[in-house]
Order: structure tokens, then C-alpha cells, then sequence
């Protein structure tokens, strides 16, 4: 049965090898196209999914934009959200723990991305539906953050805010003890020389009659450097002694550099504060910092003044406490000196 | 009679017609019926048909090689995704939902932190609230509720990179986490990464 032989040589045999060639080339051709398709699909997908993944990364981007402004109106309509100008462009930013609105668009975000939020005005209709071309509304803004990337590719979000926060009355602090005429950044001359080594620097306080519920302390610092390690302030009974409350911790990067500011560290757990009793206030690093951080030098600066006798009655400040090489180091007494700090208390 | 036509009896007497296109169909050389001079396999018809054959099945095996790979990096593509993608979305809501943090058990600013939450959501009516534990090791999201069993939220083809937590206070009682997470796919080949970035305030369940 010759005739259902299909061997190429066998054809060859009988002068017909073409016919055979021509079979094999048509199937490879079938299996190369169906294979090119098939590798054409995962590319595509690989394409779709990159795709997606960017569309992930800016929608996230774009929210926590929304989320910021969000925020800053939580924390003060008044001082946060009115003052901004409408239809300009501002990004959100982490300085000093919190967020805060700088102008313009930021720089580059995680390789590619920038940002930026607009607000717009709102107006309403008599039955107090947002419309166009209706009565402003100074207590509610449209907010539209946009995140841009590549070529031309934006994700666009928007929301609306308003102030309804003003007919709550939630519970306030106030600044209770206090130390602000230490403002002096560029005095290099009067802080002690001696200023190398490691540990913390500290300042103590002094509490009124009454019994305090402490929530905040500001401390009047500015960032020298740029690579800082991360901050967060305690309050203990003693420069060593035990801890009665930690701060959150600041990113040391984004701190403020140019002047000196109060840089709010919250204590999201509340410490208790008895009637005339000493406590102070350390600063340290996380990291620890292998550099002393006070005065006018170090990668911090905290603003001090200087007198004969101690300007601040209630305390002292100190550096040097803790040293890396011995933890229970109670640093060197700055007695002439007294750095900036506001103790704030629930009211 | 037609010349091209050829008659024969096949053994029960039937005759049958068969015609060239009979022939070619049965893959018979019409017009080599008989005593034409077979020749054998030529060296240079060897060799042909082998450089064709070698080059086709490179070509091929080329393509096969190509779709597989492009079939890993679309699936560590996925993979990152989906986990990143899962990951976040289980911590932000959480956070979201959560009364506060519980500070002695958080760790934050630190590229593999740990959060330890107070929330009310699915708390035991007895007690009001549950805390809801997450952390990495050994490149694996973990979360814990209370009573629970400790749970992988990654997936084992994908490795967390950073976990980073930032607590950001804006105000006396509005507390807000930053995180930033990385997912990276576990095979060091196909390399794919993923870096999600959000901030969410805690608001209990308004």
C-alpha cells in the first residue's frame, strides 16, 4: 500500500521530495503564526498589566493627595483651606510630621510621577445643590488632584470639602509652660565650643499647681544637614530617668531647614503631668545620631538663649545625655542656657 | 479512447478507470509507470534538508523559549499587583476603620515596621474592641486579629520590600499613617517590583 506512504524519502524515492518539503514548510508556517500570536498575547498582557500597575501607583498618589487636603481641613479650615488661592496649583508634602501645601507641582515622586491640587470655588442654587453660576460658598471647595506621568498619561480625582467641623466643638489644647526666647540660631559664639561627641540634648521643665494632661511639645529647631537621622522627643522624669511619654517620630528629612520653627511633636498617648514636678524633655534619634544635636551646632539646631543666670527659671538644659558609649551618661549641664520648648495641655 | 486513461480489473472483475489525477492523488508519478531510473537521497539534498530543518527549529524553539519567558514576566507582573494591590487595600482599610493605634507594639519609620491597631470591627460584644496585628518576616505580610490565627497576606511568590510606617498628627485627634510598600517578586529572573504609597487617617467608622 504504497499510497498512503507519506516518508518524505520515500517520496524523494519517487521524484516527488517537493511535494514533501512543501507539506513541512505550510505546517511550520501554521505553527510559526499560531506561536507568534500566542507570544504577541503575553507581550500585550505584559504591556496591560505595567499599564495597570502605573495607573495603581498614580490612582494611590492621586488619593492620598485627597487625603492630605482632607487632613489639613480637619486640623484648621481656617488657617489651612481659606487661605489657599483658588485655581493655583499646590502638592501636598510631609514637613514637620504633618502634611502641608507648598506651590506649584512637585518634584518627581517613585521615579515618575507629579503632583499637584487645585481648588476651585463652589457655588449653589437657591435649594443649596452645587451648580454652576450659583451663590459662593466659602465653606465648601472642589478639589481636583491631579497626578501626571510619561508621555501625557494623568489620573485626575475629585472632591468636594467643607467645614462642617466648625459646628463640632472638639476638645482644644493650649500652650500651658513655656520657654520662647531662645531664638538665637547664628550666635555660634555664645554656645561652649566644646560642642563634639554624641548623646541627646535636654531640657527640663517645671509644672504649674494643677494636674496636666500633656498632648504636645514644640521645640524651636531647624535641620542642618541633609541626611538626618529620624526624631522624636520624650518626656522623663530625669535626663535618665524613667520615660513617661514618647513622642511619633518625625522623618528626619523632612524637617524644615531654612530658619528655625516650632516643630510640633505629638504624644498620641497623653502623658499625665502631677503639680510641681520636674520633667524634661529629651530629644533623641532613630537611629541614635553619632553627633551631639544642640545649640548652634550638629545636625540640629535648637534655638537657646543665654544669660548669667539661667533665662528660663523653670529648668535647665543639658547635652551630651546618654552617650552612645554609656546610656546612663546624665550629659554635661548647660547651666547658663536654656533652649526654646512649649509644653501644650488639654483644656 | 482516451490515452491518458487506463483500464485494469481488480481481482473480483470490476473494472475501474484510473485517471492521471487518480494517480497524483494517490501520490504515484504519472508518468513514471514503469522503468523510469530511481536515484537515492543526493548528499547535498541531506544537507539542505538538515540546514532547513536546523534553521526552523531554531526559529521555533526560539518562539517557545520567548513565550514562556514573556509568560513568567507577565506573571510576576501580576502577581506583584494582585499582592500589592491586596496588601494595601487589607492595611488602609483597617487603619481606616480602626480607633487607634496601640503605640507600645508599632513600629514605625523603619523599612519593615509593624502596626498594632484598636478597632471595633468584629470586636467581641463583651470587650468593644480587637486589635488587629500586621507585620513582615522574612518577606511575608502577617496579620494577627486577636483570638485569631496568625495569617501570610502575601503570597509566597512575592516579597515584601518595605513596609514603611509614618505616623503623621495633624491635629489633637486626628492621627494619620503613611505606609509605603514595595513588592517585589520573590524569583530574582524576572524581576518586578511594585511601590504603593498611601496615607490614611484614622477615623473609627465615620
Amino acid at each position: 500500500m504504497r499510497n498512503f506512504q507519506f516518508s518524505i524519502f520515500n517520496f524523494q524515492a519517487e521524484r516527488t521530495n517537493g511535494f514533501g518539503l512543501v507539506e513541512i514548510v505550510v505546517a511550520i508556517g501554521i505553527i510559526s503564526v499560531s506561536l507568534f500570536a500566542l507570544l504577541q498575547t503575553e507581550i500585550a498582557a505584559i504591556k496591560l498589566l505595567r499599564g495597570e500597575k502605573e495607573n495603581l501607583e498614580a490612582y494611590l498618589l492621586a488619593e492620598e493627595s485627597l487625603e492630605a487636603v482632607r487632613s489639613m481641613r480637619d486640623e484648621s479650615w481656617a488657617s489651612n483651606i481659606a487661605g489657599v488661592s483658588d485655581n493655583t496649583s499646590y502638592y501636598p508634602v510631609v514637613e514637620n510630621g504633618k502634611w502641608k501645601l507648598s506651590a506649584g507641582t512637585s518634584s518627581v515622586i517613585n521615579g515618575k510621577y507629579h503632583r499637584s491640587v487645585v481648588f476651585q470655588p463652589v457655588t449653589r442654587n437657591a435649594s443649596d445643590q452645587i451648580v454652576a453660576g450659583g451663590t459662593l460658598d466659602p465653606d465648601t471647595k472642589k478639589i481636583v488632584a491631579t497626578v501626571a506621568w510619561g508621555n501625557g498619561n494623568t489620573k485626575i480625582l475629585t472632591a468636594y470639602i467643607t467645614n462642617f467641623l466648625t459646628s463640632i466643638s472638639p476638645a482644644t489644647e493650649a500652650k500651658t509652660f513655656f520657654f520662647e526666647n531662645g531664638a538665637t540660631d547664628g550666635d555660634l559664639s555664645n554656645f561652649p565650643s566644646n560642642n563634639s561627641g554624641d548623646g541627646d540634648p535636654t531640657q527640663s521643665f517645671t509644672t504649674s499647681t494643677a494636674t496636666t494632661t500633656m498632648t504636645r511639645a514644640d521645640l524651636y529647631i531647624r535641620k542642618v544637614g541633609t541626611n538626618l537621622s529620624d526624631l522624636y522627643l520624650e518626656v522623663r522624669i530625669s535626663p535618665t530617668g524613667q520615660i513617661l511619654g514618647t513622642s511619633t517620630v518625625l522623618t528626619g528629612s523632612a524637617i524644615s531647614t531654612s530658619t528655625l520653627s516650632w516643630v510640633s511633636f505629638r504624644f498620641p498617648d497623653f502623658v499625665m503631668l502631677t503639680p510641681n514636678a520636674s520633667y524634661t524633655l529629651r530629644l533623641r534619634s532613630s537611629p541614635p545620631s553619632t553627633d551631639a544635636w544642640s545649640g548652634s551646632a550638629g545636625p540640629i539646631h535648637w534655638g537657646y538663649q543665654q544669660t548669667a543666670s539661667s533665662p528660663y527659671a523653670g529648668g535647665s538644659a543639658r547635652r551630651y545625655v546618654g552617650r552612645l558609649s554609656n546610656p546612663n551618661d546624665s550629659g554635661q549641664l548647660l547651666d547658663q542656657y536654656d533652649f526654646s520648648f512649649r509644653i501644650f495641655t488639654l483644656q | 479512447m482516451n490515452p491518458l486513461e487506463i483500464h485494469k480489473t481488480n481481482e473480483r472483475g470490476i473494472k475501474r478507470k484510473f485517471t492521471m489525477a487518480t494517480k497524483i492523488s494517490n501520490g504515484v508519478n504519472p508518468f513514471s509507470e514503469k522503468n523510469e531510473k530511481k536515484h537515492g537521497t543526493t548528499i547535498l539534498e541531506i544537507i539542505v534538508y538538515t540546514a532547513l530543518f536546523g534553521i526552523i527549529a531554531i526559529i521555533v524553539s526560539n518562539f517557545l523559549i520567548q513565550i514562556v519567558n514573556a509568560y513568567n514576566i507577565s506573571r510576576a507582573e501580576r502577581e506583584v499587583l494582585s499582592n500589592g494591590r491586596l496588601l494595601l487595600e487589607t492595611v488602609t482599610k483597617s487603619l481606616s476603620e480602626a480607633e487607634e493605634i496601640y503605640t507600645p507594639t508599632s513600629a514605625f519609620n523603619r523599612d519593615l515596621g509593624q502596626i498594632s491597631l484598636v478597632t471595633k470591627t468584629n470586636a467581641q460584644p463583651e470587650h468593644g474592641a480587637t486589635y488587629i496585628d500586621f507585620w513582615v518576616d522574612n518577606g511575608r505580610l502577617w496579620m494577627r486579629k486577636e483570638g485569631a490565627e496568625t495569617t501570610p497576606l502575601s503570597a509566597s511568590s512575592v516579597r515584601v520590600g518595605r513596609f514603611r510606617l509614618e505616623r503623621l498628627s495633624q491635629g489633637l485627634r486626628r492621627d494619620a499613617v503613611r505606609l509605603t510598600l514595595q513588592v517585589n517578586f520573590a524569583q530574582q529572573k524576572f524581576s518586578s517590583t511594585i511601590t504603593l504609597t498611601a496615607t490614611t487617617a484614622l477615623r473609627g467608622n465615620y
